[in-house]
């Protein structure tokens, strides 16, 4: 296929092909090594990833795009999918760490100045067909974009089909992709239908809010951030149609992951650990795992039982003023008035405490909980490395058996040719076993890294968010002294 | 729970007073210094200190229980010379569903919880135990209290009997029963909002406060049971509270990674939970219960006037009955004797129930403006202390 024609790529995008072009000029870094590696097999390549992901289940969404019908778009850098291929160029890895380290540089530089918001959600079309449009902005000082202030309006399957390009690149060498949000079929029929109501609002602001974490997380990430893929979907104003996202949601991905993951167990690989840090790493993550959705579940309970104290507040607010209304007694007829009103803003307050839960408190941890099963799919996408050595290993030696007892065999005539496609295949093999065991060092080296930058992450981001809920409180408890405090002059009034 | 002694604190002493203008005159001081709960039952120690000639001892004490205060009560109201009074509403059965049912389900959940969680919720629930045993003490008292602090009442000789007698009511109890058989508490019990508002009232006053105890009766009773709901609300959110500091506990010890801020905010939302469980009970005992006396009280006035109206029906059939006898010629001076009886019967009911029912107003109002400022005082005070310990936390966080 024409894919080393790609600057003259397909007439439906042609941005993303002259994006491209400038990418590669304004940094030394991937883009352009991809160029060179890509290599034809790369047709076979997304074959087989269409393959496997239409194995799982996936929720159906309309394709509704006049896009183009490429499954994946013809932009994405494939040479870093390198134990998919086999590869022409050794070393892919490493001129990517390379460019890592640089980025880190400038990112110290900048102190990673690089702010994301998505806003403004706008129902576009009608009906069924409808869709959600969001504003992304991006506000940085970041040379590897070309203004420092810039928005698009994207959809949810954009989000998807970012997500999902970026997870098929990086999460098999070992770096932890931040999962995209969830698709929910319920709400988004709701919204599209038109029901102008407080849980479709609620959901479409849930959703922008989750949007816009996912970016950001997406972007802190060193790696993630360079990736041209990236920074299309955050600069250039047209993007090809994610068109398999139905497969390849957030969900679709996951369960990818934890099918490898299953599969993985199924092998009954027993893997000689060999590194304590990754076992003992592994352990803690599972605990961090169970704790964290305890810790999800008490404040989702929370965040019900504060909606039941709003709307019991009110309701009682209600029933105190048709009290006050009833009392004949004028001053004790007046305070209880007074007392109803004060009910009243205590609900609200009660609903805006609600909504501090929910979108600091829960959501914070719901997205922990998600980014766990990423990290938990990253170590067993190494035991899948592993074990891929292994087998090759095993190839090795079973070739090489065969051709010691080729030498013993006495058939002189076929004996030559099949000697010399035994040491052919000795060859190729050692060459796999070679691959796969710089592939594994590597993803052990990748992961390390990877965790200890999300530890510190997690560190930072749980802090900012638990002080900002905190403060959220101390907003509500002075409130409600200074409700009290008007009040209590009312009551003394009585007389 | 099974038996313990329960001395009542200073605190409970400042929590009482749903009435107010009680236990003012010593002649009669009378007040539950203690009680002791044995299974189902409540034993109250009822001690009165008295000047008055009428009683064998100055001080002395007496156990009752619950039952025995229902005797009391209900004699009273069998009384046909109290029929112009408010008889003050008969204190409620303890009531100890809620805490068994709450003690129950936290057995069901304990495998899912930490030791620390459990022991936590345990403790929240012996506190709710104690909240609804000190409301059904108060409760207990104050009905008494309003019996001392009333001219006619106090001078009841089954109160006194009440108050004195050392030995065990029960039997008394029975014979009572047997007598009475609940027939006017029975008679009352039925169709009397009907009778109340199908009489016409020539009377301006009694008309007003026939309109207005209907009406506010029924928005009071919703206003209590939105207040419980309320109340109700509030306590699981700081159960929750609970839940949430025994998982931060968790994490906290499991982590390796320096979350010690982790461990903070464990122990802020357990003291968070401490102040919120007082909000909680603060509003129930200031505002709830305080709905709930009213609505009770306010029965027991619509219950006078129901006596009045049917002292008027009866004095309307007199009336009718006198006629009817003076068409015939027949028996008509024992008809006439009838129909003054009935009159004076009604006059007598008229005059005491318009004092009552003014008095009854003055003590509403009042009590009303008690419980309001207070429980304003103690919003003010919890979220005080909240707001402490939110910014203490705050600050403890950012300098790190």
């Amino acid at each position: 296929m024409a894919h080393k024609a790609k600057n003259h790529s397909s007439p439906s995008s042609p941005e993303p092909a002259s994006l491209q072009v400038e990418d590669v000029s304004a940094n030394s870094n991937g883009p352009k090594t991809a160029e060179i590696l890509i290599d034809d097999d790369q047709d076979d390549l997304f074959a087989e990833a269409t393959e496997e992901v239409s194995l799982d289940s996936p929720e159906r969404e309309p394709i509704l795009s006049d896009g183009p019908s490429p499954a994946i778009t013809p932009v994405t850098p494939t040479a870093l999918i390198s134990n998919r291929i086999e590869p022409k160029v050794i070393g892919v890895p490493s001129m990517f760490e390379r460019s890592l380290d640089e980025v880190e540089e400038e990112a110290g530089g900048d102190l990673f100045d690089i702010n994301i918001s998505v806003s403004d959600p706008e129902k576009v079309g009608d009906g069924m067909n409808a869709y959600m449009a969001y504003k992304v902005t991006t506000k940085t000082s970041l040379t590897i974009f070309n203004q420092s202030e810039f928005s698009v309006k994207r959809r949810f399957s954009d989000f998807l089909g970012l997500h999902s390009k970026l997870a098929s690149k990086y999460m098999h060498i070992g770096y932890i992709v931040p999962p995209a949000p969830e698709k929910s079929i319920v709400g988004m029929t709701k919204v599209k239908v038109g029901k102008e109501d407080l849980s479709s609002t609620e959901f479409v602001e849930k959703r922008r809010s989750a949007l816009e974490r996912y970016l950001m997380r997406t972007v802190k990430h060193p790696t993630l951030i360079q990736d041209p893929d990236v920074i299309q979907f955050l600069e250039s104003s047209e993007l090809p149609r994610a068109v398999s996202t139905q497969a390849l949601s957030g969900a679709g991905i996951l369960r990818m992951v934890n099918k490898a993951a299953d599969a993985v167990n199924k092998m009954t690989i027993k893997m000689n650990e060999s590194d304590a840090w990754f076992e003992e790493k592994q352990q803690q993550f599972e605990n961090l795992d169970q704790q964290l959705r305890k810790l999800h579940a008490s404040v989702e309970a929370l965040v019900c039982h504060r909606k039941e104290l709003s709307v019991n507040t009110a309701s009682f607010a209600r029933s105190a003023a048709m009290l006050g209304n009833s009392e004949d007694h004028t001053a004790l007829s007046r305070a209880l008035s007074q007392l109803a009103e004060v009910e009243e803003k205590i609900d609200q307050l009660h609903q805006e405490q609600a909504y501090a839960d929910f979108y600091l408190f829960s959501e914070l941890l719901g997205d922990y909980v998600r980014l766990i099963t990423a990290v938990k799919g990253v170590f067993d996408q190494r035991m899948k490395t592993w074990s891929k050595w292994q087998d090759a290993q095993v190839m090795l030696q079973k070739k090489r058996e065969a051709e010691a007892k080729l030498h013993l065999a006495n058939k002189p005539d076929k004996l030559q040719q099949a000697k010399d496609e035994i040491k052919e295949e000795i060859e190729e093999w050692e060459g796999k076993v070679q691959q796969g065991e710089r592939d594994f060092e590597q993803i052990s080296k990748t992961i390390r890294k990877e965790v200890g930058r999300f530890e510190k992450e997690r560190v930072k981001d749980f802090k900012v968010v638990i002080i900002k809920y905190l403060e959220s409180l101390v907003h509500t408890q002075q409130q409600l002294i200074k409700y009290w405090e008007a009040f209590l002059p009312e009551a003394k009034a009585i007389a | 729970m099974s038996s313990s002694f329960l001395p009542l604190s200073e605190e409970m002493f400042q929590a009482r007073s749903v009435s107010v203008d009680l236990n003012n005159d010593a002649s009669l001081l009378i007040d539950i210094p203690d009680a002791l709960c044995e299974r189902d039952k409540v034993k109250f120690t009822v001690h009165t200190k008295t000047t008055l000639g009428t009683f064998q001892k100055p001080e002395f004490s007496v156990s009752r229980q619950h039952e025995d205060f229902i005797w009391l009560h209900d004699t009273l109201v069998e009384t046909e010379e109290y029929a112009g009074l408010i008889i003050p509403p008969a204190p409620p059965k303890p009531d100890f569903e809620s805490p068994r049912e709450k003690m129950h389900k936290l057995g069901e959940g304990e495998a899912s919880m930490t030791k620390e969680e459990y022991a936590k919720m345990k403790q929240e629930l012996e506190a709710e135990y104690l909240a609804v045993f000190k409301k059904t003490v108060q409760v207990h008292e104050i009905f008494l209290q309003r019996l001392s602090s009333h001219p006619v009442f106090s001078k009841d000789r089954n109160f006194q009997i009440f108050l004195e007698y050392d030995q065990d009511l029960s039997v008394r109890r029975k014979n009572a029963k047997e007598m009475f058989g609940g027939f006017f508490k029975n008679m009352v019990k039925t169709a009397d909002e009907v009778l109340i508002s199908g009489t016409k009232e020539v009377d301006e006053f009694f008309d007003q406060e026939k309109t207005f105890l209907l009406d506010y009766f029924s928005k009071i009773k919703d206003a209590t049971s939105k207040a419980e709901k309320m109340t109700r609300s509030h306590k699981n959110v700081a159960d929750d509270y609970i839940h949430v500091s025994a998982t931060l506990n968790s994490l906290s010890a499991e982590d390796s990674t320096p979350l010690k801020h982790l461990e903070k905010l464990a122990d802020l939302f357990e003291k968070l939970r401490k102040v919120e469980g007082r909000v909680a009970s603060d509003q129930e005992l200031k505002l709830t219960e305080l709905l709930r006396y009213y609505m009770r009280d306010i029965q027991a006035a619509k219950d006078l006037l129901y006596r009045r109206a049917r002292a008027l029906a009866d004095y309307e059939n007199a009336n009718k009955a006198l006629d009817k006898a003076r068409l015939k010629s027949k028996d008509v001076a024992q008809a006439q004797q009838h129909q003054q009886q009935c009159l004076q019967k009604f006059d007598t009911l008229s005059e005491s129930g318009k004092k009552e029912l003014t008095s009854f107003k003055g003590r509403r109002v009042l009590a009303f403006r008690k419980n309001l400022i207070e429980m304003a005082e103690l919003e003010i005070k919890h979220a005080k202390s909240n707001m402490a310990l939110l910014q203490g936390c705050v600050e403890l966080l950012k300098s790190n």
